[in-house]
């Protein structure tokens, strides 16, 4: 019983990587053979726990892995770059395309009168403004 | 006749060039923590798949999403435990879809196949006691897991383990101390 506690605290002292025993135990230590043939046992299995823990953490990197985040980074800016630059020119092109479906729809709208030609003004006018809307968004997010 | 600009409050007004200069400055400052940081991320990966191309690929997952946040993470500590905890989630989320593929492919090829032992290639590369130490790994908890292949990790300290992962030293300590006691319980 009195073995089982000096068993306890020896197994916490080893988890705990103290590099000292308590007193208490160091002495049942020396007078327990049982007990000190168990602390060697103990000793060896967190020696190689550590040794085998290293083992799997401290392997070497491989020498390809930062050159490759580099060539997707300068892949993503590259792409940035287009995109920010057709920006402007997406712009311009939407600003057109509204005067241009305004221009033709309400001259259509003035020729026939009918109501599915206002619905189309409409839809064509909401259409492009929502198109600009998410090209706006999307240049701002790449900022 | 004066104008009158708004600014929203804690922006500042920064022109074209500005604004590019402060995008090379983030570049520079990431290739930093990328020389820095980069050996870590692949580290953390390799100790839980213990595979160095499957840890390759996770670890630069890892800091290509580390570089789309970079703007929140400049600071160098928060930059290195955020990596570190992306770097461990990917490596596990990775790992667990692979044991269920294994698992797949077993059920299906039958009992048979399943009744092979390890190959030769395999007993060479690892020791029983190695097999039996990363079957145990497995088996622990995440949070004991993630301080233990940390601590484990050479050139860093208790102290940056807990500075890393934003809990207190106690904490790391005391994690350490019940993942090595189940450790030793499960190989004893």
């Amino acid at each position: 019983m009195n073995c089982e506690r000096y068993q306890d605290k020896l197994i916490a002292a080893l988890a705990s990587g103290e590099k000292s025993l308590d007193l208490d135990v160091a002495a049942h230590l020396r007078a327990c053979a049982e007990c000190g043939k168990f602390y060697e046992a103990q000793v060896q299995l967190f020696q190689a726990i550590d040794s085998g823990l290293r083992a799997v953490v401290n392997e070497r990197m491989p020498a390809s892995l930062l050159p490759g985040v580099r060539a997707q980074i300068a892949a993503k800016r590259m792409a940035g770059s287009w995109f920010l630059t057709l920006v402007p020119v997406a712009g311009i092109v939407m600003v057109a395309l509204l005067i241009l479906v305004g221009v033709v729809l309400t001259w259509v709208r003035a020729r026939t009168g009918t109501v599915t030609a206002s619905f189309f003004v409409h839809l064509g006018y909401n259409g492009l403004q929502l198109a600009g809307y998410l090209i706006y968004i999307i240049s701002g997010s790449h900022h | 006749m004066r104008e009158l600009v708004l600014i929203q409050p804690g922006r500042v007004l920064v022109g074209p060039s500005e604004r590019e200069s402060e995008s090379r400055r983030a570049h520079r400052e990431f290739e930093e923590r990328l020389r820095e940081c980069g050996p870590l991320a692949f580290r953390v990966a390799y100790g839980v798949l213990r595979n160095a191309a499957d840890a390759e690929d996770v670890a630069q997952e890892a800091l290509l999403k580390a570089y789309r946040n970079f703007r929140r993470l400049r600071e160098p500590t928060r930059f290195r435990g955020w990596l570190v905890r992306i770097a461990f989630r990917m490596a596990l989320d990775r790992w667990r879809s692979a044991k269920r593929r294994e698992k797949r492919e077993t059920e299906w090829t039958g009992p048979e196949q399943r009744a092979l032992g390890p190959t030769t290639e395999e007993l060479a590369v690892s020791s029983e006691f190695q097999a039996r130490l990363e079957k145990a790994m497995e088996e622990l908890p995440e949070k004991f897991r993630l301080v233990l292949l940390l601590a484990a990790i050479q050139g860093y300290t208790l102290d940056e383990v807990s500075g890393m992962l934003g809990i207190p030293m106690g904490t790391v300590k005391s994690r350490l101390f019940f993942a090595r006691k189940q450790l030793a319980e499960k190989l004893r």
